[in-house]
């Protein structure tokens, strides 16, 4: 069976569970685990554990998945740095703007799964 | 210099206004619309309505990029069309002759039609002014009856609950959406309502409104019983706002009728967005989308045409991602089908490609809240749903987008257990796509 271990995410009336890191495998599903995983690593993931984090900082950067985005707004009003991440999203461009510190607010409150941190080459 | 009119404010009107500046520099733009807000996210509602964006986050474009389209806007409602005189009359008595005509009037609410429906209290969820309408009529401690289905429903149901009103839903049948979600979908949607503190009512339908004074007291039950309230939300879908069409002599079916430029059959009249219907040169059906992504489209496409730089419009396989009792949901292609008994017309965030056919194999797996089921026909992924989880949403959707053959593996698929079948379907993705397998 897949495990999606809870993590508790910001900003929603319903809890959010769809923000789970992954599973470790175990069992007969390791298989299916190990191709989650790889899916994972393909961009589609969970947000970095710390340990990803400084890789991330130095190579990363937030990315949109077009045809996902309604333009809500809520990316850009949560972004610390007031960056208008909403601008980008709408246009599927990557959010490749120096002031952004990668925190990561706008990709756990977007409601549609539209932003995930683009996973350099090499990265875990 | 050609005069562009365009009708209708969403998210429709203002592509083609962008993409008609991008090809005609002097051409004169006039946008007319009955909103006084325009440009903004109308999915975005919902989230205004939880409280996750105020009202200023929810505007599209800035004023300095609506200012560079350079554009007159007109607010007003349009009355009546001359195709043959190229004039589009107003309400307010002004004529607008046209060059080129857009028809983005979006889609409206089906009204209720119970006794009562006129009480101050009934309210639906179209755009900004009856959004800003529920959030008045919210108070913590207020009860409120929801009836209806789909996104629409949900998104009333959950801004309420999220504003501390006692929302009671009413659903007519058995399940939640019935229309697209499978039982085990359903069950997962309804489970979370209840536990969150919603109460549901199956086999509840609302037989009249009543009040006093004007307002809202209570509804009645078909059987009878007698539920106190102060808010009824009602959500049975939407219909394209095509009488401006009809009235013109101008082709409608269930929408505008148009093909790949987007034109109407009538000379210099195109039509985009929730109103339009398009058909389909690959599969000869003429459907109707009530999507962001699609009218965002459709309204790029018909601008292109208007300013003679068109594109052939090419229906994508719909697809949406929203957000149901908390759980991000991705849709796309024919996973539904069913009967639903909550809506009359579709939803908007629903597509009317959606209803399920030629499906042959169904693969589906649960795990508490996470879903994924794929609908394959003899070829491809004809459809997928990905609930909670949105990890195999990427590849499914993309197989699905591309209508990928997976023929090669489709007896495999159907031999295996749904978990290994899953995994050989995203393993057949990533073979084609070079998925990154990092070590993990």
């Amino acid at each position: 069976m897949i495990r999606f271990p809870r993590r508790k995410s910001a900003g929603s009336a319903m809890k959010d569970e769809s923000r789970a890191p992954s599973a470790v495998p175990e069992g007969d599903d390791a298989g299916l685990l190990v191709l989650i995983a790889r899916a994972g690593a393909d961009g589609m993931g969970p947000l970095p554990t710390d340990g990803e984090r400084l890789r991330l900082l130095a190579g990363s950067h937030v990315e949109a998945l077009a045809g996902r985005c309604v333009q809500c707004g809520i990316c850009s009003y949560n972004c610390p740095v007031g960056i208008d991440v909403r601008s980008y999203s709408r246009r599927a461009l990557p959010v490749l703007e120096s002031h952004c510190i990668l925190c990561g607010e706008c990709v756990a409150r977007c409601p549609r799964g539209v932003l995930r941190f683009h996973r350099p080459e090499g990265a875990a | 210099m050609r005069r562009y009119v365009v009708v209708g404010t969403g998210i429709a009107g203002l592509s083609a206004c962008e993409a008609i500046r991008e090809h005609d520099a002097t051409g004169r733009i006039t946008l007319v619309g009955d909103e006084a807000h325009p440009f903004y996210s109308r999915p975005g509602l919902a989230y205004l309505l939880t409280g996750s964006v105020p009202e200023r986050g929810l505007w599209v474009r800035t004023p300095a990029e609506v200012e560079a389209i350079g554009l007159t806007r007109l607010h007003a409602r349009a009355a009546s069309l001359d195709p043959a005189a190229r004039t589009l009359a107003l309400e307010d008595g002004r004529t607008l002759a046209y060059d080129r005509l857009l028809l983005a009037t979006g889609a409206a609410s089906v009204p209720p039609s119970f006794p009562g429906a006129e009480l101050r209290g009934v309210m639906q969820l179209d755009g900004l002014d009856q959004a800003r309408a529920l959030l008045r009529a919210a108070r913590r401690g207020a009860r409120a009856v929801v009836v209806g289905g789909g996104s629409t429903a949900l998104e009333i149901v959950e801004g309420l609950h999220a504003r501390g009103v006692h929302v009671h839903y009413f659903l007519r049948g058995d399940r939640y959406w019935s229309k697209v979600l499978d039982p085990v979908e359903s069950s997962i949607v309804e489970d979370r309502l209840e536990r969150d503190g919603v109460r549901l009512h199956r086999q509840t339908e609302v037989r009249a409104a009543v009040g006093r004074g004007g307002a809202l007291e209570a509804v009645e039950t078909a059987d009878g019983e007698r539920v106190p309230c102060t808010l009824l939300a009602v959500a049975v879908g939407i219909r394209p706002r095509l009488e401006l069409a009809r009235d013109a002599g101008i082709g409608v079916d269930r929408g505008i009728m148009v093909g790949e430029t987007l034109a109407t059959d009538a000379a210099d009249v195109f039509a985009a967005g929730d109103v339009a219907q398009v058909l389909d040169p690959a599969t000869g059906r003429a459907e109707l989308d009530a999507l962001w992504a699609s009218a965002l489209d459709m309204g790029r496409h018909a601008g292109l045409a208007m300013a003679d730089a068109a594109v052939p419009y090419r229906k994508a396989v719909p697809m949406n991602v929203t957000r149901l009792a908390g759980l991000v949901t991705t849709v796309i292609g024919a996973v539904g089908g069913g009967k639903d008994p909550d809506l009359v017309t579709m939803t908007r965030g629903q597509s009317e490609g959606w209803d399920g056919r030629g499906a042959t194999l169904a693969v589906d797996e649960r795990h508490g809240p996470d879903r994924v089921r794929v609908m394959l026909d003899e070829r491809a992924v004809a459809g997928a749903l990905v609930m909670g989880s949105q990890l195999l949403s990427a590849p499914l959707v993309r197989l699905a987008a591309e209508r990928t053959d997976v023929s090669p593996i489709r007896a495999e698929l159907a031999a295996l257990s749904p978990d290994a079948a899953l995994a050989r379907l995203i393993a057949f993705h990533d073979e084609r796509h070079g998925g990154r397998a990092a070590a993990r």
